[in-house]
């Protein structure tokens, strides 16, 4: 450790030599409404020439010989500023910048703004903006951030409700989900209905498919990177929204002007109170009740020029009960940052975040109950520097550690006051990283970001190693050969990784450029799910001896460009391959939820992915939007399943197509619409069925294959119209109106073979659609200031 | 305890998808090739009553019959420590019977199977297990507040064997005919269980409770004993018989029998073969 910290310093250093007669132009780039930090923008001095991008932070560094230049700030969604300045010394300056109309009120002025992505050495990463996804028609009208980039290309899910997203072929517990750089191990409420985060309390939203920076780890296939607001620093803000699912309220504002500022959201649902009147009938939904809620907020304060600090955190729950049982999960997280600027040059961020995900379960009658629940926990310290060098290198580098605690199941049995328990022991683990990348300017036309992630994993104690027979019998649990114990901080066992990173951008034109990158990711935490979706009672495991961590290796090629008249079109076209190691499999009837001896149920494989994907994207003018389309496959092999042969992964789908487009008819109305096209997901189907032990319809598929049909492609329509209040100056009020599934396609989730179904006691294949039907829907959403 | 949490999650699904209308339709699918295969299965006990191991040929999913019965030349069951070898008889097509006369099967013992025919002879062994006690039956209402709702949950009340190792299968029986739901426990737990939490005691809640009762059934309680492999084999059933749709259905994968070609281990054919030690306790809902 010692000695690669004295390297990064030595490296450091070695860049610092060569910098002296330049000057440099330094800050924050805010939005001038609120004094949000603008993360990412591009900075560039004219034109390509000398050119860097503000940090995930907000800050930014451009080193460059004396003299006059026009600066260019432009970052999507926001004018592009142009200012031109005579540098003769180094220079702070904060800039502002302000939002483009056509995104922040809806109005028809057609902008010129250019979009940076051909420009950025980043490829496969999708932004969004808030105001973008607030654009698009939404399931009940409600804004929502997982469901919005399931329309991005190379995004797809298991189908309609199904929590969570799968990027690139990966499974979804390979995306790494931050919330202010808190991970989120589940994020959806209401199965996956709708996600955790309040669209009220985020900024952005960025989607890291491939080519992933070395400062990201720890899961294999993406990132999906939410900031939340700062909280508007210069006058008091409330915005909400009342719908028919939930109701939102959110409130920001200084606390000292342009010194501190904070953002308090909360949602709260009622479809169990709308739903009362229609189920009086049912005793057992009478007496049912299911709700969510969600906390969202941050503090920050700017201590001095050089110092900040935020302090964040959401707390959310899904509850559901029925008589007798009762069922609730959800997340907690707390993040604390500090923000330092130790020159122009060196930035540095620290990272103090907890997060958790448990959930509980309970059934009980007059005289014994039974409770369940589980968690996952971590708290981790993270360091990162972002060292702008000189006008062609930019260094981030950094070191985190993170501390888990798994409690897989904690179960109690209590009967007329006796109880059992019958918890597993908890397991804990400790990872840790150093990472080092830089983003260089080889030549003029040619950027290239090169880097590496050592990770390093350790699986301790106190704990059991449980150690297997070499030989099992397929289709059985393996046989646990002997059994060692560790006391409290003893390493049962460790993994290191090396993981390099690689991107480059070949710019042919100022409007077109190719992008390659690769990566290689590590994954040391694991989802157990073998249902068809993952579900809020999957438990996350460590890497063990036996669960050895998930691997990956990603090229992309992509070809990028602008076009039309003020460059408002933009296009890329991307293909990847992706090679997936140490996937989880289980055996048939696999014993997943408290079992101690789950590694005896596991399987392991490999999976690959491949797909091309194309995107047409329109930010500007009357009409905007954007068209994705990806041609993919997602495959996995593992002994033990499908002859131990290649078999299609159940979120595989082969075309996927959105059409997403919102046209602005004046400044108070609006339309959008979007139109979804996905294959089919496989799945397996029996042929033949036999009875056994008394048991009727026991069912067969006669040459094992996994995953052998496939259920019909899913399509799907919505539209949407939001319609705005007459100006008022305090006050700002919209009503949107929106149709889900417009043309009511019974979407397949599934097919199944049923022995009885409906109580007809004959063998039935049956389609099960979540959303059957047209959801119409409205809400009202405010501002007041 | 699956059972209770996949009711649960179903209650939870219907309540929560209410609104959104989600629907279930039959619909014609072609399921393509329907290979028959030869099924043997045979579930012993250690009672008087007639032993029963039944021959058939898998038939196309979607078929309306049941299976159809398979004839084979002979079939023999043999107790490893006293040798003595069960004939079984032919009873009708695809069904053979021994009556007992003062020789139950006995507890604690290793049995062979082996079946010919024609040809091929497929063999496989079993050894019986322990069960524990049904001392009592009880029932209550579902809702005790509701007086609309006029369900009953049963529960027995009974207790797991002292030691490790008691494998057991829980078969419940409303007005006689067995409920294709059932609970597996592993000593009295869900799951094997390091610490062995459990044994010894009142078979726990949810494995020993029961739902959808009304006044006048009449239910019946077994505790069959099984083996570790027989364990794996019903959990892999009950999933694939309660699997349904939604999110959390379970890949539809084949069953792992104990049956196979003598003259090749790799061969197995489906279907499974027990031997255990039954008990039972019958009530009247009130």
């Amino acid at each position: 450790m010692k000695s690669v910290s004295f390297s990064i310093l030595f490296f450091v250093f070695l860049f610092n030599f060569n910098a002296q007669s330049n000057v440099t132009l330094s800050g924050y780039v805010k939005d001038t409404a609120n004094g949000e930090m603008v993360n990412g923008c591009n900075i560039s001095a004219d034109g390509v020439k000398f050119s860097t991008q503000a940090n995930s932070y907000g800050f930014y560094s451009i080193t460059l010989p004396a003299g006059k230049y026009v600066f260019k700030f432009s970052y999507n969604g926001y004018d592009t500023k142009n200012l031109t300045l005579d540098l003769k010394e180094t220079k702070n300056l904060n800039i502002e910048l302000t939002q483009t109309a056509a995104i922040s009120t809806g109005s028809a002025k057609v902008t010129k703004k250019k979009d940076n992505a051909v420009e950025k050495v980043d490829m496969s990463v999708n932004n969004l903006s808030i105001g973008q996804i607030k654009k698009i028609p939404a399931l009940f009208g409600e804004v929502d951030i997982v469901r919005s980039i399931q329309l991005l290309p190379g995004v797809t899910t298991v189908g309609e409700g199904a929590s969570g997203f799968n990027v690139r072929g990966g499974n979804i517990d390979q995306n790494l989900i931050l919330l202010d750089e808190a991970p989120v191990f589940n994020s959806s409420h209401l199965f996956g209905f709708f996600s955790v985060f309040n669209p009220d309390a985020v900024k952005d939203v960025k989607l890291i498919k491939g080519g992933i920076p070395a400062i990201y780890g720890g899961r294999l296939s993406s990132v999906l990177d939410v900031r939340m607001k700062d909280g508007n620093n210069k006058k008091f803000e409330v915005n909400g929204g009342i719908g028919l699912i939930f109701s939102r309220l959110s409130i920001e504002g200084p606390i000292k002007k342009n010194k501190a500022s904070f953002v308090f959201a909360i949602r709260r649902s009622y479809v169990d109170a709308l739903v009362k009147p229609f189920v009086q009938k049912n005793p057992d939904l009478k007496e049912a009740i299911f709700y969510f809620y969600d906390l969202t907020g941050k503090v920050n304060y700017n201590i001095n020029k050089n110092n900040k600090v935020f302090i964040s955190s959401y707390i959310g729950r899904d509850v559901f009960g029925a008589p007798g049982a009762k069922f609730d999960w959800g997340n907690t997280t707390l993040t604390g940052r500090w923000n330092h600027i130790f020159n122009k040059k060196l930035f540095l961020n620290t990272t103090l975040y907890y997060s958790n995900f448990s959930y509980g379960l309970g059934f009980k009658n007059n005289s014994a109950s039974f409770d369940w629940n589980s968690t996952i926990r971590n708290t981790s310290l993270k360091t990162d520097f972002s060292y702008f060098i000189n006008t062609k290198n930019t260094l981030n580098f950094g070191v985190v550690s993170t501390y888990y605690i798994f409690k897989p199941g904690n179960a109690t049995s209590k009967d007329n006051g006796v109880s059992v328990n019958f918890s597993l022991p908890e397991k804990f683990s400790l990872e840790t990283a150093i990472y080092a990348e830089n983003e260089q300017k080889l030549l003029k036309k040619l950027t290239i970001r090169y880097g590496a992630r050592f990770s390093n994993f350790e699986y301790i104690g106190k704990g059991t190693e449980y150690i297997l027979e070499d030989n099992p019998i397929p289709g059985q649990p393996k046989v646990i050969k002997e059994r060692k114990k560790y006391n409290k901080g003893e390493v049962i066992k460790t993994y290191n990784n090396l993981e390099p990173r690689f991107s480059a951008n070949y710019l042919f034109s100022k409007n077109a450029s190719i992008k390659l990158g690769y990566n290689r990711m590590a994954q040391y935490l694991h989802l157990i799910s073998n249902t068809a979706a993952s579900v809020p009672l999957d438990v996350w495991t460590p890497s063990t001896n036996n669960i050895k961590p998930q691997l990956a290796d990603q090229i992309a090629l992509g070809y990028f460009k602008n076009f039309g008249k003020t460059m408002d079109y933009e296009t890329s076209i991307e293909g990847f391959y992706k090679e997936m190691g140490n996937q989880i499999d289980y055996i048939d009837g696999a014993d997943l939820l408290l079992n101690t001896e789950l590694e005896t149920q596991l399987l392991k494989g490999k999976g690959r992915a491949f797909g091309l994907e194309l995107y047409l994207k329109k930010n500007v003018g009357k009409l905007n939007g954007w068209v994705s389309y990806t041609l993919s496959k997602s495959e996995r092999k593992v002994v033990g399943i499908n002859q131990n042969s290649w078999y299609a992964n159940r979120f595989d789908r082969r075309h996927n197509l959105n059409i997403i487009a919102t046209y602005s008819i004046s400044d108070r109305l609006s339309v959008s619409g979007n139109f979804v096209f996905a294959s089919g997901t496989p799945i397996t189907l029996p042929s033949t069925k036999y009875s056994v032990g008394g048991l009727q319809n026991v069912p067969q598929n006669p040459n094992d294959k996994r995953n052998n049909v496939r259920i019909p492609d899913y399509h799907r329509l919505d539209f949407s119209a939001t319609l705005k209040g007459k100006k008022k100056p305090r006050w700002e009020g919209e009503w949107v109106f929106s149709i889900y599934n417009a043309y009511a396609r019974k979407n397949a989730f599934s097919i199944y073979a049923t022995p009885n179904f409906k109580n007809n006691n004959t063998p039935t294949i049956v389609r099960y659609s979540v959303i059957g039907t047209v959801v119409p829907a409205i809400s009202y959403n405010f501002k007041f200031k | 305890m699956f059972n209770s949490i996949k009711y649960f999650s179903l209650t939870l699904i219907i309540s929560t998808l209410f609104l959104l209308s989600s629907c279930e339709r039959a619909i014609d699918f072609d399921l393509g090739s329907a290979e028959s295969q030869l099924v043997v299965d045979a579930f012993l006990n250690n009672t008087s009553d007639s032993q029963f191991i039944f021959i058939s040929k898998s038939i196309p999913y979607l078929d309306k019959n049941g299976p159809s019965g398979y004839e084979v030349d002979s079939i023999i069951v043999v107790d490893q420590t006293t040798l003595k070898p069960y004939r079984f008889k032919k009873l009708r097509h695809g069904t053979y019977f021994y009556v007992p006369n003062n020789d139950s099967l006995t507890l604690g013992h290793q049995f062979y199977l082996a079946v010919f025919d024609k040809a091929k002879t497929y063999v496989s062994s079993s050894k019986m297990g322990r069960v524990g006690t049904i001392d009592s039956l009880i029932y209550e209402r579902e809702s005790p507040n509701n007086p609309k709702n006029l369900n009953f949950n049963a529960e027995f009340i009974g207790k797991d064997p002292v030691g490790v190792g008691d494998l057991v299968w829980i078969r419940e029986y409303k007005n006689d005919t067995l409920v294709k739901d059932f609970n597996v426990a592993y000593d009295n737990a869900f799951t094997p269980n390091d610490d062995r939490n459990g044994d010894g005691e009142l078979y726990i809640v949810p494995l020993r409770t029961f739902r959808g009762y009304t006044f006048g059934d009449k239910i019946t309680i077994e505790i069959y004993s099984i083996s570790p492999e027989c364990y794996y084999y019903l959990k892999q059933i009950d999933v694939q018989l309660n699997n349904t749709a939604g999110l959390f259905a379970q890949p539809v994968a084949n069953l792992n029998g104990n049956v196979f070609d003598a003259n090749n281990s790799k061969n197995k054919i489906l279907g499974f073969f027990n031997v255990g030690a039954s008990i039972k306790k019958s009530g009247i809902v009130k």
